[in-house]
C-alpha cells in the first residue's frame, strides 16, 4: 500500500511539470501564432525592428507566409520556417541545433551555422515575453496542429449575419435556408478535407460588431453570405480588425471591395451596374436617355452620348411626360418605380447584379427557391468550394487567397462567378432588354424576399 | 598587411554580391530614360527625364505588396536620412520610387503608405513616390527592365545614375554604406 502511494507519488510529481508545461505551451503557441500571423502588434512598436519597419508589416507571415511555406517575391529567396525544415540542413548549411539558434537567427540576423542573414530579414528586439511566445508557435507553424480560430479537427464553423427580423425578416430567412441546403449537400458528402461544415446564424439588425461579440467565445472561421446596408458604420473595418473574411457577401456596395480588404462580394456592385446601363444606352437610336439608379455618384454627363441620370425615388411621372419616348435603363431596386410611371413607347433595358438564372421562375418541386435562397445556396456552394481549394491546412485569408487565382467557376448552372486579384465581386452585371413599353407599363418583376 | 588583403577581398565580395554589375560595360550600361508623364504622391505632374537630371536612385515598389517593398522602403529611407545627414561625394541625389500597380496606386494610396513609413517626400525632400497612366508607366518599366503586368514578379533591384550617365544596380537589400559608395561612382 505505502509502495504504491510513493509510486503514484513519483509519477504525478513527474507528471506535474510536463501537464503544466503542455498547458503553458499552448497558451505561448497562442500568443506567439498573433504575433507570427500580425493580429497582435510587437509591444515595441515600430522599434521592434532595427529596419523599424511599421510594426503591422513587421509579422513574420508577411514574407515566410501563413503556413510557414516560405516562397520568392522581387527575386529574393524566403526560407521555410516550419519546424521539419528548420531542423534540416539546407544549401549546405546545417540545421538549427536548438531554439536558441532560431532566436538568434530572428533577433542578431545570424542564421545556420551563424551565417549572416540576407538585410531583408529584419533584426528582432523582441521582449523576453515574445521569444518565449514565438518559440513554441515555430515548432508547429504549418502543422495540423496549427489552426485558426473556428476550426478545428474535425469542424469549420462559419457565420452568417442577415436580418432575421423587420420588414426583410422572409430574406434573411430564405438567405439562411439557401447556405443550409448548400452545407448540408458538402456534409453529406462528408464535409471538406474531414471537417463539417457548421453555420451560426446573428442578426444583421443589431449590428456586426454585436454579432462578432456573440460568437467571441466559439469563434466562427469566416462570414458567408451576409446581408447588410453598406451604409452600417465599419462593418468592413471591423472584419478587417478582426481578421475575419467575409465570402460571397450579399451586400450591394457602391463600389467594389479592394484586394487588400477582408470582403469578396456576390453581387456586381452599383457602380459597374451603371458603367454597363451607359453602354446599353449608348446604343439608343433616338428620343432621349434616360437612366435610373439608386447611389451618388452617377456618372458626369460629359458627351452628347450620355444619358441623363435620375433617382428611382424623385418624381419620374413628371419628368417622363416632358421627354420624347426614347431608350430607358434601371437597376433592379429601381424597377418598381420606374414601371410604375412609364409611358407608353420606351425602349427598356434592366440592368442586373447576377446572372438571370437567380431570378427564373422556381423550377417544380423546388418551392422554396426564391432569389434569395439561390443566392444562399450559391454562397454556400462557393464557400465550400473554397474551403476544398484552400486544402486542410487553413489559415484566416486562405479563402481570400483562393480567390486570388481561381479562373471562372460555375456554381450551378447559369451561374458562373469571376473572382481575381483585382476582382472581389462574382457576378459581372447582366443587361436584359425588356422591350418597348405599352402604355401603364408591365412585366411586374418583383424583387425577391 | 595579409589582414589588409583579406579584407580587401571580403569587401569586394560583398559589394559583388550586393550590387549587381550592370548589365555589361559600355552601351548596355545606358538606360534610355523616357519622358513619360508620371504623377507624383501629391498628384502634381511629372517628367521623369528632368526628374533624372542629376543622380537618382529609382526603384520599384506597389503599396499592396507584403514581402519585400517594406523592408526596401526601410531601407530607402535609411539611405535618405544619410544623404541628408552626410552628402559626402553623393549632393544633391533624388529617389524615385515608381509604382509597378497604377491600377492599385492611385496618389492617395502612396500618400497612406507613405504616412505608415514616416516618410517625407517631394522634391524639396529629396524623394517623390510616382504613379500614373499604365501606359505611361509601361514605358519607364521597360526601359528598367521592370517585368510588365505581374507586380509580384517585379524586381528588387534599384538603378542607380542619371538621365545623361551611365547606370548601374544594386539589389534594393544593399546596405547603405555601399549604397552611399556607388552613387559617389555615379555622381563622378
Amino acid at each position: 500500500m505505502k509502495r504504491l502511494a510513493a509510486i503514484l507519488l513519483s509519477l504525478l510529481a513527474a507528471c506535474g511539470p510536463f501537464g503544466a508545461a503542455a498547458a503553458d505551451d499552448e497558451a505561448l503557441a497562442g500568443r506567439g501564432r498573433a504575433l507570427y500571423q500580425g493580429h497582435a502588434a510587437f509591444a515595441r512598436g515600430s522599434e521592434v525592428t532595427a529596419l523599424r519597419l511599421p510594426v503591422e508589416m513587421a509579422a513574420c507571415a508577411r514574407c515566410h507566409g501563413a503556413t510557414g511555406a516560405g516562397g520568392r517575391e522581387g527575386g529574393q529567396p524566403v526560407p521555410p520556417l516550419r519546424a521539419a525544415a528548420l531542423r534540416q540542413p539546407r544549401d549546405g548549411r546545417p540545421a538549427f541545433s536548438d531554439d536558441a539558434a532560431v532566436l538568434r537567427a530572428i533577433t542578431q540576423g545570424r542564421g545556420r551555422g551563424g551565417a549572416a542573414l540576407a538585410p531583408a530579414m529584419p533584426r528582432y528586439a523582441l521582449q523576453v515575453g515574445e521569444a518565449q511566445a514565438l518559440l513554441p508557435y515555430l515548432r508547429r507553424v504549418g502543422t495540423d496542429t496549427d489552426r485558426p480560430p473556428g476550426v478545428s479537427d474535425g469542424a469549420v464553423r462559419l457565420g452568417a449575419v442577415v436580418p432575421l427580423g423587420g420588414p426583410a425578416a422572409a430574406t434573411g430567412a430564405a438567405i439562411v435556408a439557401g447556405l443550409r441546403a448548400g452545407f448540408a449537400e458538402a456534409n453529406a458528402r462528408g464535409g471538406v478535407h474531414g471537417r463539417r461544415i457548421e453555420l451560426q446564424v446573428q442578426d444583421a439588425r443589431a449590428g456586426v460588431r454585436q454579432a462578432l461579440a456573440a460568437w467571441q467565445g466559439e469563434p466562427v472561421y469566416a462570414l458567408v453570405g451576409g446581408l447588410w446596408s453598406e451604409a452600417q458604420e465599419g462593418a468592413d473595418a471591423l472584419l478587417a480588425q478582426a481578421h475575419l473574411p467575409h465570402i460571397a457577401t450579399l451586400v450591394v456596395r457602391e463600389q467594389p471591395p479592394r484586394a487588400a480588404d477582408w470582403s469578396a462580394d456576390l453581387l456586381a456592385p452599383v457602380a459597374l451596374q451603371r458603367d454597363a446601363l451607359v453602354q446599353a444606352l449608348a446604343a439608343c437610336p433616338a428620343g432621349a436617355r434616360l437612366a435610373v439608379a439608386h447611389g451618388e455618384g452617377a456618372p458626369a454627363t460629359a458627351s452628347a452620348d450620355a444619358p441623363r441620370w435620375l433617382a428611382p425615388q424623385s418624381d419620374l411621372r413628371a419628368a417622363l411626360r416632358q421627354m420624347p419616348p426614347g431608350c430607358i435603363g434601371y437597376t433592379l431596386a429601381s424597377a418598381p418605380a420606374v414601371q410604375a410611371a412609364l409611358p407608353a413607347g420606351w425602349t427598356q433595358t434592366l440592368v442586373l447584379p447576377m446572372p438571370a438564372a437567380v431570378l427564373e421562375s422556381a423550377a417544380a418541386g423546388e418551392r422554396a427557391a426564391t432569389p434569395w435562397y439561390r443566392l444562399g445556396l450559391a454562397a454556400a456552394r462557393l464557400t465550400t468550394e473554397l474551403l476544398s481549394r484552400a486544402g486542410r491546412q487553413l489559415h484566416e485569408r486562405a479563402l481570400l487567397d483562393v480567390l486570388d487565382r481561381m479562373p471562372e467557376l460555375e456554381l450551378s448552372p447559369g451561374l458562373p462567378v469571376h473572382y481575381g486579384r483585382q476582382r472581389r465581386h462574382g457576378f459581372s452585371p447582366l443587361l436584359v432588354p425588356l422591350g418597348v413599353s405599352a402604355d401603364a407599363a408591365t412585366p411586374t418583376l418583383r424583387q425577391g424576399g | 598587411m595579409r589582414r589588409r588583403g583579406a579584407l580587401a577581398t571580403l569587401g569586394a565580395a560583398c559589394a559583388g554580391g550586393w550590387a549587381a554589375p550592370a548589365r555589361a560595360q559600355g552601351d548596355s550600361s545606358r538606360v534610355t530614360v523616357p519622358d513619360a508623364r508620371l504623377l507624383d504622391q501629391a498628384g502634381g505632374a511629372q517628367r521623369l527625364r528632368a526628374l533624372c537630371d542629376r543622380p537618382v536612385v529609382v526603384g520599384f515598389f506597389y503599396t499592396g505588396c507584403s514581402t519585400v517593398c517594406p523592408p526596401q522602403t526601410a531601407m530607402l529611407r535609411a539611405l535618405r536620412q544619410r544623404l541628408d545627414a552626410a552628402p559626402r561625394g553623393a549632393p544633391g541625389v533624388r529617389l524615385l520610387s515608381i509604382t509597378v500597380d497604377p491600377l492599385g496606386d492611385p496618389p492617395e494610396a502612396i500618400r497612406a503608405y507613405a504616412r505608415r513609413f514616416e516618410l517625407r517626400l517631394g522634391l524639396d525632400a529629396g524623394w517623390l513616390m510616382l504613379t500614373g497612366d499604365a501606359a505611361e508607366l509601361r514605358r519607364v518599366w521597360t526601359a528598367f527592365g521592370v517585368p510588365v503586368g505581374d507586380p509580384e514578379a517585379h524586381s528588387s533591384l534599384l538603378w542607380l545614375g542619371s538621365a545623361r550617365g551611365r547606370w548601374t544596380r544594386a539589389s534594393a537589400l544593399t546596405p547603405t554604406d555601399t549604397l552611399v559608395d556607388l552613387l559617389r561612382g555615379v555622381a563622378a
